[in-house]
């Protein structure tokens, strides 16, 4: 009989995607046999997913898609995708409008005030989390300019490295 | 016990060699390679979001002002990851003081109660707020990793690299920070 420890560490390799495929392969069986241990993984995996975002919204990452999923939304998805497949096969697509590719152009230019000014300044594309929708959850925060600032420790240099990202030290309240 | 690693330690290296005779496209390229990993470093060991910044500053300064003294090139990463770690433990045990806050929720196994308040989520932010609030909750032992893998995307392995740690604890830990977080959170947030 597995212990409620077996069946976490499961989960919890299985959502960070260490699981083998003998360990998904239990962890399948264990979720259809026991509907404590079905729950216990709805209820991880759904949590993770929450706090993976809310993480990532937090420090300034776009989200991430690779992590694994219940195994039914795999079914789903790959139901979606083969139906998806054979309309497109069935219907004429029309290519994308090329034009809207340019409604988001390269927005800031980085390092343009650095130690290095006579690089080619390289320019940072949109990340995903950049749209924002009332259903996708809440606001992505704000994006700021910071600076890295080192001093070369040579005579008077300074390194000044200009990073974009979302604010991070708003809205908490004390 | 054999170690491999999984990212590229030559490459580290020849970064920091190339920074260390003053080229200043690698010491660039360094700080842009690192700083999303020691922000990540600094966010697991404090749990707070609001520090990130300021401490990264502090930890790329104390980098530059130490870059000479790295004499192994190739041991970047867990020089950095100490470096990050100490001012992250610095910092946050300074502001704590300052906030009046004890400083037993970096060190022992329990989740700090004080910083989750029973707020019922009805609203995307509170929502983020609440999850953070546990995160930042959970005691650092557990946190690091966590975050390291939410973050980072990184294995068991690459963490255990970086935080000299066997891959079995880093999975243990990763268990128990999320157990941790589903008995804090249960009616909390609608997950």
């Amino acid at each position: 009989m597995s212990t409620n420890l077996d069946i976490e560490r499961l989960i919890s390799r299985f959502l960070d995607d260490e699981a083998s495929h003998a360990e998904r392969a239990e962890l399948r069986r264990k979720t259809a046999q026991d509907p404590a241990a079905e729950a216990l993984f709805e209820d991880h995996a759904a949590l993770d997913r929450e706090i993976h975002a809310a993480l990532r919204r937090s420090l300034g990452r776009p989200l991430q898609t690779r992590r694994p999923q219940p195994f039914w939304q795999r079914a789903g998805q790959a139901l979606a995708l083969g139906i998806a497949a054979c309309l497109a096969a069935m219907i004429w697509v029309r290519p994308a409008d090329q034009a809207q590719k340019s409604a988001h152009p390269a927005r800031e230019q980085v390092n343009a005030a650095s130690w290095f000014g006579g690089n080619p300044a390289p320019t940072v594309a949109p990340t995903p989390g950049d749209e924002w929708s009332a259903e996708a959850g809440p606001r992505p925060r704000p994006r700021e300019h910071r600076w890295i600032v080192v001093p070369s420790g040579r005579s008077g240099d300074v390194l000044i490295i200009e990073m974009e990202q979302p604010r991070t030290h708003d809205g908490r309240d004390f | 016990m054999m170690l491999t690693t999984t990212h590229d330690v030559v490459a580290d290296g020849r970064l920091v060699t190339d920074a260390q005779r003053g080229n200043r496209k690698s010491a660039e390229k360094l700080v842009r390679e690192h700083d999303g990993w020691v922000r990540g470093v600094i966010y697991g060991v404090t749990g707070r979001p609001d520090l990130v910044d300021d401490i990264a500053q502090q930890v790329w300064l104390q980098v530059w002002e130490r870059l000479d003294s790295l004499k192994e090139p190739e041991r970047l990463r867990s020089w950095l990851y100490a470096i990050a770690r100490n001012a992250a433990i610095d910092i946050n045990q300074a502001h704590r003081r300052r906030s009046g806050l004890g400083l037993d929720a970096v060190s022992d196994g329990r989740p700090d109660e004080r910083a989750l308040t029973p707020l019922r989520a009805t609203t995307g932010d509170e929502t983020q707020q609440i999850l953070m609030r546990a995160v930042e909750a959970l005691p650092a032992l557990y946190r690091e990793p966590f975050v390291l893998r939410h973050l980072e995307d990184w294995t068991y392995q690459e963490i255990g690299e970086l935080l000299g740690l066997p891959v079995e604890t880093v999975e243990t830990r990763l268990v128990r920070a999320r157990r941790l977080l589903r008995e804090m959170l249960k009616g909390r947030v609608d997950a």
